[in-house]
């Protein structure tokens, strides 16, 4: 699994900025309320501005079915006779007697009071300040009723349901929906435009390319049906091919959260931020920070320590081998061939350091968990119970349906083709690197430069378009204890080229991004 | 759309559908036939008389002539065509056939298309102008090709689901779901394949500025372009990609690259006008799908041919 950096997003709230609350930019929910304090919410009102969640025919889980038909929001506007009159007083947080997604204080519920004028009477209009995190947990709460024996205080249910019931109201009715304002997005779909340029468009599990358009997701790393919280959260959101999403779904689930929970140590009935947590702690995500406790300055992510990749022999029976040797797996002689007839393995040619020689056989490559490593042994075997767990998850070493499920084999053809692609190279530079020896013409060095430059621009650019990025640097990695020899860290350059690509081009989806990590991905590169 | 040359059907194939599919993308290469996507995360079939098939629909071995692999995106837009359908009564232009040695569709880049996504009340949501490597059929075909590669255009819709039909005035009209969601990735992924073409052909004008120090390297990196044009697909684009940039840099420098892969001296050869661009790139094609080493085991007649070139190009 390839290392992605999501980079902190500053999510975009249910409303548009002119719905911030003006003294501490927390969006606001306008609630009309007199008798607040029994909580007999009334109505609530909102300017008329752009709804930005829940626009694509999202149904909630539990929710009332949409017949199909295209969900978007209806705004409430406050009538043009409702002037706001006083300025806004601040008013008691009141606190939600529940636990949030991660914390188990109680959800702080900040609100000021307004006064506004109404059909040419006074009233009063509590505004109620929420944040995104706060809405989707009082929506949860709403929609669970009591959780796992706390029961909602009235208010908070009830100031609950009346954002929950707002939610799906806003989803039924034709709206006048004001301009889509770039750099944000709208339903969790819409993370679509924001999420490929951030990591590209590569499988965040598999790591194949997002080629066809109609198999490639949003993936929510905690299940949005069972962890709702986490259903908007820019941190849960990653990128998956159709045969991951569909190998993963809906795990890691509300049971299997609970289980490592108290497997971990929780008490039951556990609270849903430690059942969240355990799910969240107890699989390995290519966006994890690992680094432990307390953030870095630098975030470490051990994605290539933790599966490491390895090329398995299998007989024509379809019965395991064994793993091939490093040495032999990466030889310069191997070559890759056709898919065997059955779909599920490769035809290659393969070294045999015994009798030096190569040999025709049934391979794929396939992941295995490993201990990262950290000088951190509690650390480390969780990391290797995690890794596993997401391997086995996902499904990552099968092949959902022979012939048509091509992870496993296209990831063993990256590995040969990165092989050819690195043997190409290695004359090439040993070539460019006789003629500077020789001083040969037309020049010596500066124009050899671009030669190489090019050489390497072409090799990151073949990586980009066969995925599968950690077979690419598993492989090159093998070589560059022996290429540093010679000046060159065939790995990498390869990341740094890669960095290079990525930064240098915007628009372009099939580029590696999500490198803020770089600096720690080149101290974890495998070697097989 | 490249030609595509299928055997028999292979003996030991189970006639499933993705028996077939495997054994048609061992046989073939496993790219689109329509679109040339390479087929990277699933092997769809398409067939010739049936149209578009179910997952794991049945199958005969009777059916393996009329099989060709197909894309997702491709399988969408001709599932989805409610303008011109499938139609097997239809004559279509099948790359698998005899009337695929003409070669049907040009692919070129253009730098005036507007993109444009609507909201759903119709009002703009963006709008942008950029460009796209548009899909046009060639005019020098015989007219019985062309009307059958109007017909395969128009059912696969090869410019993309979005696209207006207008040559003249091209324009990509997104729905706000499609601006959102990206669901036809094939102009994109056209657009990438052209600009890594140029990357490849500037790549390879570079390394012919070595000839003269040995031809290995310029060999050796020729193949790493063909591994390159392996790996993106898209292989006509890529072409008119690489074409467009060599001749931009030298018109010598094209032929003399396919001398070299074609291991014959620098003979005269068309010059670079549409037809003679088409037949080039069918032998550099060829040219460069042979194997790295294969080359290497004629070094000797090779090194002959075109050292005598160098000298008379000198």
């Amino acid at each position: 699994m390839r290392p992605v950096d999501m980079q902190p997003r500053t999510l975009h709230p249910h409303y548009d900025g002119s719905l911030f609350d003006n003294i501490t930019g927390a969006p606001l929910w306008l609630i009309s309320d007199t008798t607040w304090t029994n909580a007999k919410i009334q109505k609530i009102k909102e300017n008329n501005r752009l709804y930005h969640y829940f626009r694509h025919n999202y149904a909630w889980p539990g929710g009332p079915a949409k017949g199909g038909v295209p969900v978007k929001p209806a705004p409430l506007p406050l009538q043009p006779a409702d002037q706001i009159i006083g300025a806004a007083v601040a008013v008691p947080a009141w606190q939600v007697a529940t636990d949030t997604y991660d914390t188990a204080n109680p959800l702080n519920v900040n609100a000021r009071l307004v006064q506004v004028q109404k059909g040419g009477s006074t009233d009063y209009v509590l505004r109620v300040l929420l944040s995104l995190d706060q809405a989707l947990d009082l929506w949860r709460v709403w929609k669970e009723g009591v959780w796992n024996g706390v029961t909602p205080t009235t208010i908070s249910k009830a100031v609950a349901r009346e954002i929950a019931k707002r939610i799906e109201a806003k989803k039924k009715t034709a709206p006048n929906i004001p301009a889509w304002q770039p750099g944000t997005f709208y339903g969790y779909r819409g993370a679509m435009r924001e999420l490929v340029p951030a990591i590209g468009r590569y499988c965040s599990y598999c790591e194949c390319r997002g080629i066809d358009g109609d198999t490639f997701e949003i993936e929510h790393r905690l299940a949005k049906s069972a962890y709702p919280s986490d259903y908007l959260r820019w941190e849960n959101f990653l990128l998956a091919c159709g045969y991951c999403n569909q190998a993963k779904n809906p795990q890691p689930d509300r049971a299997s959260g609970t289980q490592l929970a108290i497997a971990g140590g929780a008490v039951a009935p556990v609270p849903y931020h430690q059942i969240r947590q355990a799910a969240d702690k107890n699989y390995h995500w290519p966006s994890s920070n690992d680094s432990g406790v307390a953030p870095p300055a630098q975030p470490t992510n051990y994605s290539l320590r933790c599966v490491k990749y390895r090329l398995i022999e299998y007989n024509a029976a379809g019965a395991q081998v064994g793993q091939i040797n490093a040495q032999d797996a990466v030889h310069f002689q191997n070559q890759g061939g056709d898919d065997d007839a059955t779909g599920r393995f490769v035809n290659a040619t393969v070294w045999n350091s015994v009798n030096g020689a190569t040999r025709q056989a049934l391979v794929r490559v396939e992941l295995a968990a490993t201990n990262p490593g950290t000088g951190a042994p509690a650390l480390d075997a969780q990391k290797l119970a995690s890794a596993t767990r997401t391997i086995t998850m996902c499904n990552l070493n099968g092949i959902a349906n022979a012939g048509q499920d091509r992870r496993a084999i296209e990831r063993t053809h990256a590995w040969f083709k990165a092989i050819e692609k690195l043997r190409g190279l290695r004359d090439a530079l040993t070539a460019i690197a006789s003629w500077e020896l020789a001083g040969a013409p037309p020049g010596p060095t500066a124009p050899l430069v671009t030669d190489r430059n090019q050489l390497w621009n072409n090799v990151a650019g073949d990586a980009e378009l066969s995925g599968y990025f950690s077979v690419w640097l598993t492989v090159f990695r093998r070589f560059s204890a022996t290429g540093a020899a010679n000046g060159i860290d065939y790995a990498t350059r390869l990341v740094n080229a890669l960095n290079q690509r990525g930064t240098a081009v915007s628009n372009n989806p099939y580029r590696y991004r999500g490198w803020s990590l770089q600096n720690s991905v080149l101290s974890q590169i495998p070697n097989i | 759309m490249q030609a595509i040359k299928k055997p028999q059907f292979p003996a030991q194939t189970a006639p499933t559908y993705p028996a077939m599919a495997v054994a048609l993308g061992n046989a073939v290469g496993r790219y689109c036939s329509f679109c040339e996507k390479p087929l990277t995360y699933r092997l769809r079939l398409f067939h010739k008389q049936r149209g578009v098939l179910a997952d794991n629909a049945p199958m005969t071995a009777q059916d393996w002539p009329s099989l060709l692999l197909i894309c997702g995106d491709c399988n969408t837009a001709a599932s989805t065509n409610s303008t011109t359908p499938f139609n097997p009564n239809l004559a279509y232009y099948w790359p698998d056939t005899d009337a695929a040695n003409q070669v049907a569709f040009l692919y070129n880049l253009v730098s005036n298309v507007t993109f444009i996504a609507h909201k759903p009340d119709g009002s703009v949501l963006e709008q942008t102008t950029g460009s796209a490597v548009l899909v046009t059929r060639a005019t020098d075909i015989d007219p019985q090709t062309a009307a059958a590669a109007l017909n395969t255009g128009s059912l696969f819709q090869l410019n993309g689901r979005f696209f207006n039909g207008n040559l003249s005035q091209p324009a990509y009209i997104l729905t706000e779901d499609e601006y959102m969601v990206a669901t036809d990735l094939r102009p994109m992924a056209r657009l990438d394949a052209y600009e890594r073409g140029v990357e490849a052909g500037t790549a390879a004008a570079q390394a012919m500025t070595r000839l003269p120090l040995g031809q290995k390297y310029v060999r050796n990196v020729l193949a790493m372009l063909d591994i390159s044009l392996k790996l993106i697909g898209f292989h006509s684009t890529w072409r008119s990609a690489v074409f467009a940039t060599l001749n931009g840099i030298d018109q010598q420098l094209v032929p003399r690259i396919v001398a070299l892969l074609n291991q014959t001296p620098d003979a005269p050869i068309d010059p670079p006008v549409e037809r003679g661009r088409k037949r080039l790139a069918r032998d550099f094609d060829t040219g460069m799908g042979d194997a790295d080493l294969k080359r290497r085991d004629k070094k000797a007649r090779v090194d002959q041919t075109l050292s005598q070139a160098i000298k008379t190009k000198s």
